[in-house]
């Protein structure tokens, strides 16, 4: 071998390395490129997998979803939109948005220039028409998209359906602003429109008008005909009043069962709203038909006038209120304003109440005792219970003046089971004392017997004091009974049943049904004081008595003639077979002691 | 720097001289590389000196001249590898326009790591494109000769006047048509 070929081997060699080396250079790079491909490419069909899941779910999403070029051009819509906008798919895309029935005007506008100028969410309602017209309410949210440089390249709308909340809402609104039943303002809106109206005439120096209108015995209607037949009724009466006050400055509302509040602003004088109370009063009055029955009812008004008679809400109504009290007292069916007389008389009311709340908590009322005298031959007594008030400053208030005023303040429930449980510890005192037992009479109010926790009441009650029912005789009054005659038969059945003994009061002053009265499951008839007061002098009088006696031996009841003032009413009485006598003849109503005392020591051969 | 750089200068050095000549400047230059070049690699472009300064002493050839006629080389290989590119247009000032904002952008996609040149232009003038180059490598004659390589690809009559601002690393290349 030469040199030159020797020296050409080497170079081939050094070639042939140079290049086994560059092969394997390249294939460890192309094996690492493939290597880096393979990852790269598990990446890619990652992104793709959870881009078809956020596609999916975008497109399925509950959520409306719109996406636009920042021109408005739809780009994309998810398929709740197609479901509430009724369009399709295909007709939207490269749409505008206006142009799908959705209302972008002046606000939003406004709010995609934001959107674009500032990257700002924007937030908003809007509403939108699908082509069958039915229109719907949205909630949008509209937000960039931006791209890699932080520029905007898409608007994103997350819309969601609100149209039946909105449907919610508004009847949410009515509900708490209007009485369902008529449809007038309720008590809460007539409340702030009133408040409006009083700072408007203030400003105006105009007058405000009150009107509280309430349906004479409507109670009476409700329970003879039923709630249905009352409801009508009430929404009769408000058709009416709408017909009367057609003036954009007159409001309505009905602010409980039968009371209407009519307010009339912007007047000068009084002259308006007289002249409003009797065209109430007229078309009121006018004879109502429901379900083919004819029926009359009639309104009493009491008026009260900003600023005179009161410059807050609660003041004009309330005052208002004791106007319409006043003119049920006097004869219904008429208007009166409120007066400087009936102030008084409201502050009175007020002043009474309170200090009967008073007395009801630090027990400072005070039961006195009237004796019965018994005229069988057991030689019993009975008492009645009576309620007496001395007030310490205000000395004695007549049950006459403070009853009204507990009904009418709703405090008569309460004045009523302090009399039951005041009475019955009394008895159970006398009872510890004394071996033949009182028999004790309490009066019932109309209260008591309509609430419904009497019954339970008045049975712990029993319990409570360890007391013989049939030593205790429940008394109501004619009046009551006939009140709501079927409520009562009811109710008296089950004090009844519990074992107490029941008496009509005040006999004969009323419209007692006799075929009710025979249905009443009582023992008792007490007549009226007035037909014994008239004993001696009237004859009409005499024969009344001798009559219900008869009667009421006839329906086996036993007879009480209270009032007895004289010997002769009680000899007379006696003759005439009256089982039990009552009255100043034998004693006034005393405190326990004294009735106690007065029974200890009575002399049965007196009479 | 990019492999087919490399192997392109090899090429070039075997085509124009001899295979007994790039295995001595490759021998003599005792390179890091071993001189094992392939066009996926990436190598240090000293090396790409050192074997143009050996090429020099061996040739007595200034090492400008060779690495600008290697940048006509490259040229020319560029033209037949990557069509598409020269393709895209029809003449010389076009071309030169797209290599920063599109060529050299595609390269830097496919090569993450390739370290390219800069170049702006100022087209100002219609007649005359300005090039300006810059880099840290300092292979503005790579540069003029990749240049000349693609007026003659587009078979066109412009002259380019180098003006170097900052010796080879930031050089002005006024094109002129003529």
């Amino acid at each position: 071998m030469t040199e030159d070929d020797a020296k050409k081997i080497a170079f081939l060699e050094r070639r042939v390395e140079r290049e086994k080396s560059a092969r394997r250079a390249s294939e460890f790079i192309l094996e690492e490129k493939s290597h880096e491909l393979y990852h790269a490419n598990q990446k890619l069909l990652k992104a793709i997998r959870d881009l078809e899941i956020l596609t999916l779910a975008v497109e399925q999403s509950p959520i409306i979803v719109l996406i636009s070029d920042v021109a408005g051009v739809l780009e994309y819509v998810n398929q709740a939109f197609i479901d509430i906008s009724g369009l399709k798919k295909a007709d939207v895309i490269g749409q505008s948005i206006p142009s799908l029935g959705l209302n972008i005007k002046g606000e939003v506008k406004e709010g995609v220039r934001l959107v674009i100028n500032e990257k700002l969410t924007w937030k908003s309602q809007i509403t939108g028409i699908a082509p069958d017209g039915f229109e719907y309410q949205l909630s949008i949210s509209i937000s960039p998209v931006l791209d890699n440089d932080n520029k905007v390249a898409h608007l994103l709308y997350n819309c969601q359906d609100i149209t039946k909340q909105k449907q919610n809402e508004q009847k949410i609104y009515e509900l708490a602003h209007h009485d369902s039943l008529t449809g007038l303002a309720n008590r809460y809106s007539i409340d702030a429109i009133l408040e409006q109206a009083i700072s408007t005439a203030q400003r105006n120096k105009t007058q405000v008008s009150v009107l509280f209108v309430d349906m004479d015995r409507f109670k009476r209607i409700n329970d003879d005909h039923g709630h249905k037949f009352g409801d009508a009724l009430l929404q009769q009466v408000a058709h009416r009043l709408q017909g009367i006050c057609r003036r954009k400055s007159d409001y309505l509302a009905r602010i409980g069962g039968d009371e209407f509040l009519v307010v009339l602003t912007d007047t000068k004088d009084s002259t308006f709203s007289s002249l409003t109370a009797e065209s109430i009063i007229e078309v009121l009055s006018l004879p109502y038909l429901i379900e083919g029955q004819e029926l009359k009812s009639t309104p009493s008004i009491g008026i009260s006038l900003y600023p005179n008679d009161g410059t807050t809400t609660s003041e004009l109504i309330s005052n208002a209120d004791a106007a319409m009290y006043h003119v049920k007292q006097n004869g219904r069916r008429r208007y009166s304003y409120f007066t400087k007389e009936l102030n008084q008389i409201v502050d009175e009311k007020n002043k009474i109440e309170q200090e009967l709340r008073i007395a009801l908590a630090q027990d400072n009322l005070q039961l006195f005792y009237q004796p019965q005298v018994y005229l069988s031959q057991e030689r019993v007594f009975g008492v009645e219970a009576l309620l007496r008030w001395n007030h310490p400053t205000m000395g004695f208030i007549s049950p006459d003046k403070f009853i009204p005023i507990a009904e009418e303040r709703g405090l008569i429930y309460e004045v009523g089971s302090w009399v039951i449980k005041t009475a019955f510890a009394q008895q159970k005192k006398w009872k510890s004392l004394v071996d033949v037992p009182v028999k004790l009479a309490i009066n019932l109010s109309a209260k008591q017997i309509e609430n419904k926790q009497f019954i339970s009441d008045i049975k712990g009650a029993l319990l409570i004091y360890d007391i013989d029912p049939s030593m205790i005789e429940l008394e109501i009054t004619e009046s009551i009974a006939m009140e709501n005659p079927d409520h009562s038969i009811k109710t008296l059945n089950k004090l009844r049943e519990l074992g107490f003994e029941l008496a009509i009061d005040d006999f004969g002053t009323g419209y007692s049904s006799l075929s009710y009265l025979k249905m009443l499951p009582i023992q008792t008839l007490k007549l009226d004081k007035s037909f014994i007061d008239n004993l001696e002098n009237d004859q009409d009088s005499l024969k009344i008595c001798k009559a219900s006696i008869s009667l009421t031996h006839d329906l086996g009841l036993r007879f009480v003639a209270e009032g007895v003032e004289t010997k002769w009413q009680a000899s007379f009485l006696q003759e005439n077979s009256c089982d039990v006598l009552q009255g100043y003849y034998f004693s006034r109503p005393v405190p326990a002691e004294q009735a106690f005392e007065y029974m200890q020591n009575f002399d049965w051969d007196s009479i | 720097m990019k492999g087919i750089v490399f192997t392109e200068f090899n090429e070039m050095v075997e085509t124009r001289f001899s295979p007994e000549m790039l295995d001595e400047i490759i021998t003599e230059c005792d390179l890091t590389s071993g001189g094992a070049y392939t066009a996926v690699g990436t190598y240090d472009h000293g090396e790409l000196i050192q074997m143009a300064q050996a090429l020099s002493d061996k040739t007595n050839t200034p090492v400008e001249q060779l690495v600008f006629a290697f940048g006509e080389h490259l040229a020319v290989r560029f033209s037949v590898l990557f069509t598409s590119f020269f393709d895209a247009t029809n003449n010389t000032f076009d071309f030169m326009k797209t290599l920063d904002n599109h060529i050299h952008v595609e390269v830097k996609k496919l090569y993450p790591d390739a370290d390219l040149p800069s170049f702006s232009f100022d087209d100002s003038d219609a007649s005359c494109l300005i090039m300006e180059y810059r880099s840290s490598r300092g292979l503005s004659d790579l540069a003029h000769g990749l240049m000349t390589g693609v007026i003659r690809h587009y078979q066109e009559n412009i002259t380019i006047n180098v003006e170097h601002v900052v010796g080879k690393e930031h050089v002005r290349f006024h094109l002129l048509a003529q």
